[in-house]
């Protein structure tokens, strides 16, 4: 067998080592490949930090590989969560806690962003419309999500004005992510207000 | 967006509604806690540097929407962001919600924040 004493041929070897060893911490914790994440967003502007986190290489970072998965709907996250299909999901805090009453084998871990005085969810009405207070919207047709959270939002803001629960119309079960849908319906006056 | 489209005016906003609503929160369920505490830490050590990021590079930030979100870059641009701390939320925030709910009638029985919420997988408080 020949011995390696070439100086040149030590040089090579050692680099060879060294790109392992590099391969091998890049491989994550005990050499196992990154684990992956499968979290579920709705497309959203508010599901930001998941762009943020993944294009700034803050999880690569951290050694896991996170993959985002369309999924729209809370119970449908709940349940695809607990079914083991996405390890991560949102849910509103009404849900939650309606989740939480049934014994449902999930936890919170972290909030994922409140309003603030630049928030532009609310109440929102026809640019041209002559509706300039929430009392202007007596008798009036609000279209609303059927999340709990929703509800709260236009019964707190009746309340705040004085005003009954039943003062406006409620047409319910509009979808978050159909803003087209909302403008057109908002255009053809189909309804004067919609929560978005 | 019905805004940035020129559909519609903010009559009132969540916040003027309920200052400081908190809009959502990530979940696992327990048995993916229990199996793979490491892996949610490091998932929240990443999400926490996110919400750093934005507030620091928030114009920066905002030019990664379009890619995921399928909005134009104007809208990307100028579209109301929510507002994100450490991932903890102050418990009497979150109580003033869950009494709203008791109020209006979605909510019957006691759910104590303890039995849902679990804060012992994100980064120490700085």
């Amino acid at each position: 067998m020949k011995n390696i004493t070439n100086p040149f041929a030590g040089r090579i070897l050692g680099g060879f080592c060294c790109i392992c060893l590099l391969l091998w911490g890049c491989k994550g914790e005990k050499g196992k490949e990154p684990a992956v994440v499968k979290v579920s967003y709705g497309m959203y502007v508010d599901d930001l930090p998941f762009y943020v986190a993944l294009e700034e290489g803050f999880w690569q970072d951290e050694g896991i590989q996170v993959e985002l998965v369309r999924l729209p709907g809370q119970a449908n996250n709940l349940a695809a969560a607990l079914r083991g299909d996405i390890a991560c999901g949102s849910i509103n805090l009404s849900t939650a806690v309606h989740a939480a009453a049934k014994n449902l084998p999930f936890k919170v871990v972290a909030w994922f962003g409140r309003a603030h005085e630049e928030t532009h969810c609310g109440i929102h009405v026809d640019q041209k419309s002559d509706i300039r207070t929430v009392r202007d919207l007596k008798d009036k047709r609000i279209a609303l999500g059927g999340s709990i959270s929703t509800k709260i939002i236009l019964n707190r803001a009746l309340e705040k004005e004085g005003m009954a629960q039943d003062d406006v119309k409620r047409i319910e079960g509009i979808k978050i992510d159909e803003a087209m849908k909302h403008e057109a319906a908002l255009r053809s006056k189909g309804i004067d207000g919609i929560i978005t | 967006m019905l805004e940035s489209h020129g559909a519609s005016r903010m009559l009132v906003s969540f916040n003027d509604i309920i200052p400081g609503f908190v809009f959502a929160g990530l979940f696992f369920s327990d048995e993916y806690l229990e199996k793979n505490p490491q892996t949610v830490r490091a998932f929240l050590a990443g999400l926490t540097r996110a919400f750093d990021f934005i507030k620091q590079n928030e114009k920066k930030a905002r030019q990664w929407i379009p890619k995921y979100a399928h909005v134009e870059l104007e809208v990307a641009m100028k579209s109301a962001l929510r507002e994100f701390d450490d991932g903890r939320e102050a418990p009497c925030r979150l109580e003033q919600q869950i009494a709203l709910m008791k109020k209006y009638g979605y909510l019957k029985e006691e759910v104590p924040l303890s039995r849902f919420i679990d804060y012992g997988y994100l980064p120490e408080k700085k």
